[in-house]
């Protein structure tokens, strides 16, 4: 498949070429697809394709061993995102992938065994693969940008994962964890975002000299880092999902999250403050190491780094103290996980303060980071063993399993002594150089307070003894109860060899500590900028002296000590006050006031003015409605003035009608009389023709009488004449018959209104 | 003048409102007819926008000036990249949502005034896209306005008139008020065309009047805080492929519109130099925190997705405050991957509740294990919403950030941040339900999958592909377009 690529090896001195990287995060993100549709036909299929998927990722992440001996090796995909998908693989990021490929392999091939009789299997495989890829894409980044992307991912896909049994409880703490951890990203993509903003790269590079020229603050930047990282990697106070999460995902999911996933936190703790912020490596003259050293004596990073120390105590201190009062086993070994991860941060902590000469903390820390890693895993697995028979894990319940599966108590006792810093076993190394940089840097410092903090380490480290006692004495000792006495303890072989596997491993690296030092970790350190002296001195260590083991007695009288007095008092029955857990002291507070205040006030607010409005449309239509009203009054005085107006005008009407007569009767009368005069005129005239002188007098006598006449119809014409003079002379001022007219039409837009009016009251 | 493309804004615009009248008569007869000359309608929209691309690639303006009413009025039309990125998103949409109405509207009564009403609507909004001066955009502003009343109140139910109806009152005070900022805009530029230069350049309390105008008339349709009110309300009770319609489209109308009045009205510097931008940026904040933190109080489905509309529009109009092409390049970007998520998620919603009849957010506990695509393409778009990448809601909100940290404004950057995380509060809880939550009424055995048909699945598929392909994709053409669009923008509009 891919892994037949021949690698593309850009000759050019440094830098190399390589599409493996690309490859190992696209191998099991293919696999997962795959998985899902082989997982529609068959289980074995499917369980076959996803263990080779992983076994292909391995291949891929191992083949890249020879191009990082000799540098980074990149690949861009160019473009996706539009920011384009950077890798950039150098010792460091390859130690974490090598890592978290073999450890998911032999966790998968766990989980054929333990999921066989569980329900969702394939979607948890398939969860299980893209997870996988994501994790790895986050150790593989090249810049930020691509970090975070895997990082957004991982949360989203681990969810699934926690979730699988979809109990109350898993439901309760994959959303804790799933709120935290977008929460976190939140932080991480505003770090990401200022960072970006004021430098203009986000490549993993030492980037102070660029920085401390620019406006960034960056210890705002450095925090709003911590926390995103520092959610994934179960830093206190920011840890609480872990205890929660990881105990109720199926054992092989819990092992990954526990053993691989948390140092994903780490590994960007480390990238960021260990890295991006320190400044480029000058090949430092050491002559005047002295005035470099004087001006480095400020760096933010370092300030920030005794911080970290000091978290970094703090938090294996109180995992220490919670899994000591912890029963149920898983939730045991995840509160160790977070004491370990104490462990890892304060050695990060250490590199960080010391600058260039915080080679021993890193050292420390990545060897510390590859052993949880190693007996972290095996123990969730070992534990998962024995869920897979008992279906139960509270050490007060299920007891004398040494009876049962002695096997696993047998590998249980060497991840016991890994843990414990027995010498032999693998967490001796780690813990000798943690031990070795707290001492180096509370000595360098001369601060009082980190003697005091080298104390809590070897307290601590008794606790750590403490409490697997307590879970190796619960679990496997004691009587076999009745319920689990019956039942069939046997197991397909993958289980045997994982395990086998696991206590090889941690066996191997306690006899031969030097071997992984030379290897993995001392390489990783020289992509930091940690001086020659102090990796040579690393280099020629011997932790097989006096002095350490001497050291580890210490605290293995201690422990015993402290497990009597414990015992004695009946400390491990105690439960923690509810109140005293950060949960509730600080998260449960914060969400109420964010969910009460914030939201139900925004919620008041938006419907208050909803409320505004529909009061604002209530009053609006009740000033409507007075208008209404006013306009229904002008409306009926307006009918009723032109009730009378039409009165009026209808009577003068009338008396104009009845003038009109008067003048028309009286007009024919005066023709009637005319007409008359005109005939008698004529028979007159007739009368005068006929007669003489006679009727000359007559004439007269007849003019006489036509004067007299015409005087009466002078008179008689006199008062219609002048009533009608009255009427021509202003027609202007009165025409009766306009007036009618716009009366009409007055009246008839009137009750157009009143009907327009009316049919909105109706709609009203 | 004298060529095709000249005319072809002219054609994309009155062929939906033919249509609209050819579909009124031939649903007299055949109702398969019409469901085919829908489809086509918004088919024939989306190419016939397509078919601009090569011209509006090479950087041309298309323009027409169809009639003159006054000396410097007329009715015209003006295609640049953000016209035309526009006018492309919303046929693109309304193409998949008519062809998902088309199996979700099979149940409902009054189709027969749905798809001419789903047409009409369609020509008005590419209308105002492709309007060339602000006469004509207010023209198809109310015209748009007013038809989509008839889909807001489809339903008929005393719930869907009130909201009808304030929808309406809150249509008209947004028209007066765009009526009166572009009557101010005429009285001080002497012309209200996209096409001259800058139309008011001197910040008087006059322009200032007029800017307000603006803002209360596109605000208003963009939901912005304070006039937001009729959106809650509106949305959520219309048919689910109108909702999709209103949230995801009908609302960049409003974005649009304010993107034309600041850089082609008052123009960025000036708008800067006078301190107005502040006024919309204060708005915009409490649009989006307001938005988000309501949504979250929400229980119902599609109410829960209204709200998320508001603080999502809230980011639009906080990106076009800050004048840089980074941002504006966030901006225009969102404008498409909030169309596609938000169109997502309420035609998944109405699969839902065609399907299951439930509205509440409580009862779709499991609905995921019965219907297992179309809730995954709901938490595709809704993860999207989120900004998680690789998604496209994730590369507008990096490009709106950065553009916010270059004019040295990082608490907008904080602002967005929290939204997401308020976003992820009120969408998480939902997908973590629909597959992971128990159903009420737990059968036994694998739950049966009774999945929407495949006409309704097909275009929520293709939206949640489109907000996963246009965010991982090297190959990006609403990136592609946006980039282009806010270089043009940037430059002066021409």
């Amino acid at each position: 498949m891919m892994i037949a690529a021949v690698p593309e090896v850009n000759a050019t001195a440094e830098i190399i070429t390589s599409i493996l990287p690309a490859a190992a995060v696209a191998i099991p993100l293919a696999g997962s697809v795959a998985a899902f549709l082989l997982g529609l036909r068959s289980d074995r299929l499917r369980n076959a394709c996803v263990v080779v998927t992983t076994l292909l990722t391995l291949a891929a992440v191992l083949f890249m061993y020879p191009l990082v001996l000799r540098g980074p090796a990149t690949w861009e995909i160019a473009g996706v995102l539009q920011f384009g998908i950077f890798f950039r693989v150098d010792f460091f990021s390859f130690v974490f992938a090598a890592l978290i490929s073999l450890i998911w392999f032999l966790a998968t091939l766990h989980a054929t065994a333990y999921m066989a009789h569980e329900d969702a299997q394939t979607r948890f495989f398939v969860f299980l693969l893209a997870t996988l890829a994501s994790c790895l894409g986050v150790v593989l980044a090249g810049d930020l940008f691509s970090l975070f992307l895997f990082f957004e991912l991982m949360t989203l896909l681990s969810y699934v994962l926690v979730i699988h049994d979809e109990t109350k409880d898993a439901m309760h703490a994959g959303a804790v964890m799933l709120y935290l951890g977008v929460a976190g990203g939140l932080c991480l993509l505003m770090g990401i975002f200022l960072l970006y903003g004021s430098i203009g790269t986000l490549e993993i590079k030492p980037l102070y000299d660029l920085i401390a020229v620019s406006s960034l603050n960056p210890y705002v930047v450095m925090l709003l880092f911590m926390v995103g990282f520092g959610v994934k990697a179960g830093m206190i106070p920011l840890h609480i999902w872990l205890p929660k999460a990881h105990p109720v995902a199926p054992s092989p999911a819990s092992a990954l999250l526990s053993a691989l996933m948390i140092n994903t936190g780490a590994y960007g703790i480390f990238r960021v403050v260990g890295m991006i912020f320190t400044p480029q490596a000058t090949g430092v003259d050491h002559g005047d190491a002295s005035a470099v050293h004087a001006a480095l004596e400020m760096l933010p990073s370092m300030q920030v780094g005794y911080v970290i120390i000091w978290i970094g105590i703090i938090t294996m201190f109180l995992g220490a103290l919670m899994a000591l009062l912890s029963t149920a086993a898983k939730k045991i070994l995840a509160y160790s996980s977070v004491s370990q991860m104490g462990y890892i941060l304060m050695g990060i902590g250490v590199a960080a303060y010391l600058g260039t000469e915080g080679a021993m903390g890193f050292a420390g820390a990545l060897y510390h980071i590859i052993n949880h890693a190693f007996f972290k895993a095996g123990f969730f697995l070992m534990v998962g063993t024995i869920n897979m028979v008992t279906h139960e894990l509270d050490i007060t319940v299920v007891r004398g399993m040494l009876q049962k599966v002695p096997f696993v108590a047998i590998v249980f006792l060497i991840g016991f002594a890994g843990i414990g810093g027995i010498p032999g076993f693998n967490g001796y190394i780690s813990k000798t150089l943690l031990h070795h940089a707290i001492v180096e840097a509370a000595e360098h410092s001369h601060s009082m307070p980190l003697f005091f903090a080298e104390k809590i380490f070897t307290v601590t480290s008794a606790m750590t003894l403490c409490y697997f006692t307590k879970l190796f004495r619960g679990l496997f000792l004691g009587k076999v109860p009745d319920r689990f006495a019956a039942k069939s303890y046997r197991y397909p072989w993958p289980v045997y060899a994982v395990l086998g596997a696991f206590g090889a491993v941690i066996l191997a690296i306690g006899l031969f500590p030097h071997f992984l030092l030379k290897l993995a970790v001392i390489p990783a350190a020289r992509g930091f900028a940690y001086n020659h002296h102090a990796l040579e001195h690393l280099q020629e260590i011997n932790v097989w002296n006096r002095h350490d083991v001497q050291g580890i007695l210490v605290v293995l009288a201690l422990a015993a000590v402290l497990y009597l007095a414990l015992d004695r008092f009946n400390f491990f029955a105690e439960k923690p006050p509810r109140w005293l857990s950060v949960e509730y002291l600080f998260y449960l507070p914060a969400v109420r006031f964010l969910l009460q205040t914030v939201c139900t006030a925004s919620a008041r607010f938006d419907s208050f003015i909803n409320n505004t409005y529909l009061q604002s449309c209530r009053l609006a239509r009740g000033a409507c409605r007075l208008v209404t009203l006013f306009d229904a009054s002008v409306n009926e005085a307006y009918k009723r003035g032109g009730g009378a107006v039409r009165t009026v005008a209808e009577r003068t009407g009338q008396f104009d009608g009845a003038l009109n007569q008067a003048y028309e009767r009286s007009g024919s009368l005066a023709r009637r009389l005319a007409d008359r005069t005109e005939q008698l005129d004529s028979a007159l005239n007739g009368a005068y023709e006929k007669s003489g002188a006679a009727a000359k007098e007559l004439v007269h006598k007849t003019a006489d009488l036509d004067e007299a006449l015409d005087s009466a119809y002078e008179q008689a014409g006199e008062p219609s004449r002048r009533l009608r003079d009255r009427l021509r002379g202003h027609p202007s001022d009165w025409n009766i018959k306009n007036l009618n007219f716009d009366a009409l039409l007055v009246a008839l837009m009137l009750g157009l209104l009143l009907f327009i009016i009316i049919y909105y009251a109706r709609l009203q | 003048m004298d060529r095709v493309t000249d005319f072809l804004p002219v054609w994309i615009v009155a062929f939906p409102l033919v249509m609209t009248f050819v579909i009124l008569a031939v649903q007299q007869y055949s109702e398969k007819l019409r469901n085919v000359l829908s489809v086509a309608a918004a088919a024939v929209s989306f190419l016939s926008v397509a078919a601009l691309y090569p011209f509006i690639a090479g950087g041309e303006i298309i323009q027409l000036q169809l009639f003159s009413l006054l000396p410097n009025l007329s009715v015209s039309f003006r295609v640049d990249i953000l016209s035309f990125s526009l006018a492309l998103l919303a046929s693109f949409v309304w193409l998949l949502v008519t062809v998902y109405s088309l199996e979700y509207m099979r149940h409902e009564h009054g189709c027969n005034r749905y798809y001419p009403v789903l047409i009409a609507t369609l020509a008005g909004c590419i209308g105002i896209f492709l309007a060339g001066d602000f006469f004509t955009l207010f023209i198809f502003f109310e015209l748009m306005s007013l038809i989509s009343y008839v889909l807001v109140v489809h339903e008929e139910t005393m719930e869907a008139l009130r909201a009808g109806y304030k929808y309406l009152i809150m249509t008209i005070i947004g028209g007066l008020a765009l009526f009166f900022g572009i009557v101010i805009t005429f009285e001080l530029g002497g012309s209200v065309s996209l096409n001259g230069p800058l139309l008011i350049r001197e910040p008087s309390p006059l322009a200032l009047l007029a800017f307000i105008a603006y803002l209360i008339g596109f605000g208003m349709k963009a939901g912005m805080f304070p006039l937001h009110v009729w959106l809650p309300d509106a949305h959520p009770v219309a048919p689910s492929p109108a909702s999709a319609l209103l949230s995801g489209v009908m609302l960049k109308t409003g974005a649009y519109g304010l993107l034309r009045v600041v850089f082609h009205v008052f123009g960025g510097k000036m708008l800067l130099e006078a301190g107005w931008t502040t006024l919309l940026a204060a708005l915009a904040i409490i649009t989006i925190l307001l938005g988000s933190a309501v949504a979250l109080t929400q229980e119902d489905l599609k109410r829960r997705l209204a709200y998320s509309s508001i603080g999502q529009m809230g980011y639009i109009l906080l990106g076009m405050t800050v004048i840089n092409e980074k941002a504006l390049l966030g901006d225009v970007f969102h404008i498409f991957s909030h169309a596609f998520m938000k169109s997502t998620l309420f035609l998944a919603a109405g699969a839902i509740i065609l399907k299951t009849g439930k509205r509440k957010i409580k009862a779709l506990s499991g609905v995921g294990r019965q219907m297992p695509f179309t809730l995954f393409a709901f938490s595709l778009a809704a993860i999207s919403m989120m900004g998680i990448p690789p998604l496209s809601g994730f590369l507008s909100k990096w490009a709106l950030s950065l553009g916010a940290l270059d004019a040295g404004k990082p608490y907008y950057v904080v602002v967005l941040l929290i939204s997401s995380l308020l976003n992820g509060l009120y969408y998480l809880p939902i997908i973590i339900s629909v597959f992971f939550g128990r159903a009420e009424e737990e059968g036994h055995g694998p739950a049966r999958i009774n999945e929407a048909p495949p006409k309704m699945l097909v275009p929520v598929a293709l939206l949640a592909l489109t907000t996963f392909l246009f965010g991982i994709l090297p190959w990006n053409v609403p990136f592609d377009l946006s980039q282009m669009t806010a270089k043009f923008l940037i430059r002066g509009g021409f």
